[in-house]
């Protein structure tokens, strides 16, 4: 981030708020790396899952870009918000319930309970992944931060206690 | 020029770690509790001695209702707790037919129909946080292919189905145990598993052992924890070798016997287990029956080799030994197991008495011929052949797969896509191929009865010289199989019965007489022809 690019979009990003948008950027960097890695195997068990990681791949690959070019886009961070949750949603369901859709495209198929275990290379995924969450609300203006951070808050209050009622094994 | 001044406060923080937290530590923390289990598991030193407990022979299962034609049975596989581990241990958590395991015996005469009704009352989410969905199959049987267990014709927890069987085949050891879809190691090995029998006048005429000489003998292997439980540990999907021997469901049992002839019918249950089976005394028993029903003629061995899902009936005579005398089954072990010092005993036979019944105490020199059952392989030569078909068992990006082809290839194709399509009573050979040193693959097809033409050109093994139903695919060898493909029509599986490789993925299909017929014009489709219904709406027997 420069001041000559922000200069252009006639906004001022103070020296605080740089490091979050290099954090998103990079992170978004690695999480697309690993999905593309990861791609050919899952591409191996049905194409769709391939194509779930090459799209993810894509997409945050993509996000690099959106977020150095207009770190103070409301879209932007929030569709890096909701993109990132979604595909760390992904992982945490696949890893503790089930895969939810496989090749026959029914819903709660017997695909469902297909379980994968968590391997590294997801793990770094998916925390890359909480990071770049992290950054975006930083770079978030107040009001929408707040709201933001609500609705985090209570997303993550309802998954703990699915988990704790037995919901979500 | 705006100035974007942002901080994170503490409590933004803290907010959004419950989210984060939540993202990174449910994974592992539902790792760390499967691992948890595992370690749990009892130390070998531990274990309890073998030879405490009397073997129990599972009921026999009566029938709900009988008709001029057909009779009925009502079968619920439900939870249970049971005391299989003698010495303080905790009591098991298992999954059984009518809540035991191995399940009721269910005993037909040939010829006579059967409606068996499946009702599933599992637990809804399982001890391995999966939905216990079931399938069950009557291993054996030339069922119509919506009532041979397809593996994705799920029977959900809160539904029932009618399994309607012909009993039109010979005398034979059937089985029926669980098929369903990613689940069946697990389902199987909680016990959900049992024998079924087929008799017909021929079998009951012949003077070998009957009544209570006849004993069914289930061995399965299990890892037990601490509290009693089982742990399913399956190695990554490599699989599952316990350190428990389980015979009808007791550990390392003792069974007492007279001086006179026994006819044992031997089922390997085992999710993953090999065995290689003989008497401690060095003395031969003799094969009498196979898979699919009584040998041409008794063969006697020092010892035989049993893979999963494969039945030998077995006679062994107590009349050479003393009374006192304590005759110890051994499994002499097999490549590509994991090997504890506890699995190489099965079970003891302790001699207590004379014969007090002397009736049906001897073996034939012709057994059965099975002339008069037209799907009966052992009449078959390779000339009457009019096709062929290759299954190689093979490890491949990381599945189990038979000709690089797994289960999710056959949803994929919604259920279309096929290895094999036979005509109707077509005679076939089929070539079964494992290019693996390191892996065995007891390899099942479903629907018929075949017979093992050669092992790597060589004749097949004395002992299994009979019908069959699995061959052992065992490391670097190629079986060639000759059957005739009827008597039904339809979609049948084919897989290795290493029940984890099943499950991952190690399952296809072939089709008998309807190459590319659409599913939905199917009377016989094994998902759509039958379906489960709710408990709620249960119809009479």
């Amino acid at each position: 981030m420069t001041a000559k690019a922000v200069t252009r979009n006639q906004e001022v990003i103070s020296r605080d708020v740089r490091p979050a948008v290099y954090a998103a950027a990079g992170l978004s960097l690695i999480a697309a790396l690993i999905h593309l890695w990861a791609a050919p195997e899952h591409l191996e068990v049905w194409w769709a899952y391939g194509a779930f990681f090459l799209v993810a791949a894509f997409c945050q690959g993509f996000f690099c870009f959106l977020i150095a070019r207009w770190p103070e886009s409301k879209i932007v961070s929030l569709a890096g918000i909701t993109g990132n949750l979604f595909i760390a949603a992904m992982y945490v369901v696949s890893r503790t319930w089930g895969m939810p859709l496989g090749p026959d495209w029914v819903l709660f198929s017997p695909y469902v309970a297909h379980l994968e275990d968590p391997e590294i290379l997801g793990m770094v995924s998916t925390a890359a992944e909480i990071g770049v969450v992290f950054a975006l609300v930083k770079l978030l203006d107040d009001a929408y931060r707040k709201v933001v951070i609500n609705v985090l808050l209570l997303l993550g209050v309802l998954v703990w206690a699915l988990r704790f009622t037995g919901i979500l094994p | 020029m705006n100035l974007i001044q942002k901080k994170l406060s503490r409590k933004d923080m803290l907010k959004m770690s419950a989210l984060g937290g939540a993202a990174l530590m449910l994974p592992l923390e539902r790792t760390a509790r499967t691992q948890l289990a595992i370690s749990n598991r009892i130390p070998e030193s531990q274990l309890p001695q073998p030879f405490q407990v009397p073997l129990t022979i599972p009921p026999i299962l009566k029938p709900v209702k009988s008709t001029a034609t057909t009779d009925y049975y009502r079968l619920t596989m439900r939870q249970a707790e049971l005391q299989i581990l003698p010495g303080g241990f905790g009591k098991t958590t298992v999954y059984g037919y009518n809540g035991l395991t191995p399940g009721p015996t269910l005993k037909m005469m040939q010829n006579r129909p059967a409606v068996v009704r499946h009702i599933n009352r599992l637990p809804r989410n399982s001890f391995n946080n999966y939905r216990t969905w079931t399938s069950v199959h009557l291993h054996g049987s030339a069922s119509l292919p919506q009532y041979d267990g397809y593996a994705s014709d799920i029977t959900q927890p809160g539904q029932y189905k009618d399994y309607h069987y012909p009993n039109i085949q010979p005398a034979r050891t059937l089985w029926y145990h669980d098929h369903g879809v990613h689940h069946t190691a697990e389902n199987a090995y909680m016990g959900c598993a049992a024998q079924y029998h087929i008799h017909n006048k021929r079998e009951l005429s012949l003077p070998i052992p009957h009544g209570r000489y006849d004993v069914p003998l289930v061995i399965q292997d299990k890892i037990f924890a601490q509290n009693g439980d089982f742990i399913f540990d399956d190695q990554g999907h490599s699989g599952l070798f316990g350190d428990v021997i389980l015979v009808n469901g007791r550990p390392w049992p003792t069974m007492k016997v007279e001086r006179r002839k026994y006819r044992f019918r031997i089922l390997n249950a085992s999710i993953s287990r090999s065995y290689n089976l003989a008497l401690d005394s060095g003395e031969d028993m003799v094969v009498i029956g196979h898979d699919g029903g009584l040998a041409p003629h008794p063969v006697a061995v020092s010892d035989f080799r049993i893979g999963m899902a494969e039945r030998y009936e077995v006679v062994v005579d107590f009349a050479r030994y003393k009374i006192g005398d304590k005759i110890t089954l051994k499994n002499l072990g097999l490549p590509n197991n994991v090997e504890f010092e506890s699995v190489a005993n099965i079970m003891r036979f302790d001699v207590v008495g004379e014969a007090t019944d002397r009736r049906n105490n001897s073996i034939p020199d012709v057994l059965d011929n099975a002339g008069y059952w037209p799907y009966s392989p052992m009449g078959l030569k390779e000339t009457q052949a009019t096709g062929s078909a290759k299954i190689e068992v093979i490890r491949k990006n990381g599945l189990w797969t038979i000709n690089g082809q797994t289960w999710e290839d056959v949803i994929e194709s919604k259920y279309l896509r096929t290895v094999a399509n036979p005509k109707l009573n077509e005679v076939q050979v089929w070539e079964i191929n494992n290019p693996s040193g390191g892996w065995f693959h007891p390899v099942h097809i479903h629907l018929i009865d075949f017979k093992i033409l050669d092992r790597n050109g060589k004749p097949p093994h004395p002992y299994e010289r009979g019908p069959k139903d699995v061959v052992y695919a065992g490391e670097n060898e190629k079986i060639r199989v000759i059957a005739r493909f009827g008597p039904q029509k339809g979609r049948y599986m084919v897989h290795c019965h290493n029940l984890v490789h099943e499950d991952h993925d190690m399952m296809v299909q072939f089709n008998v007489g309807k190459a590319n017929a659409n599913p939905e014009d199917d009377p016989n489709d094994p998902i759509l022809a039958a379906k489960a219904r709710s408990i709620r709406r249960m119809r009479r027997l």
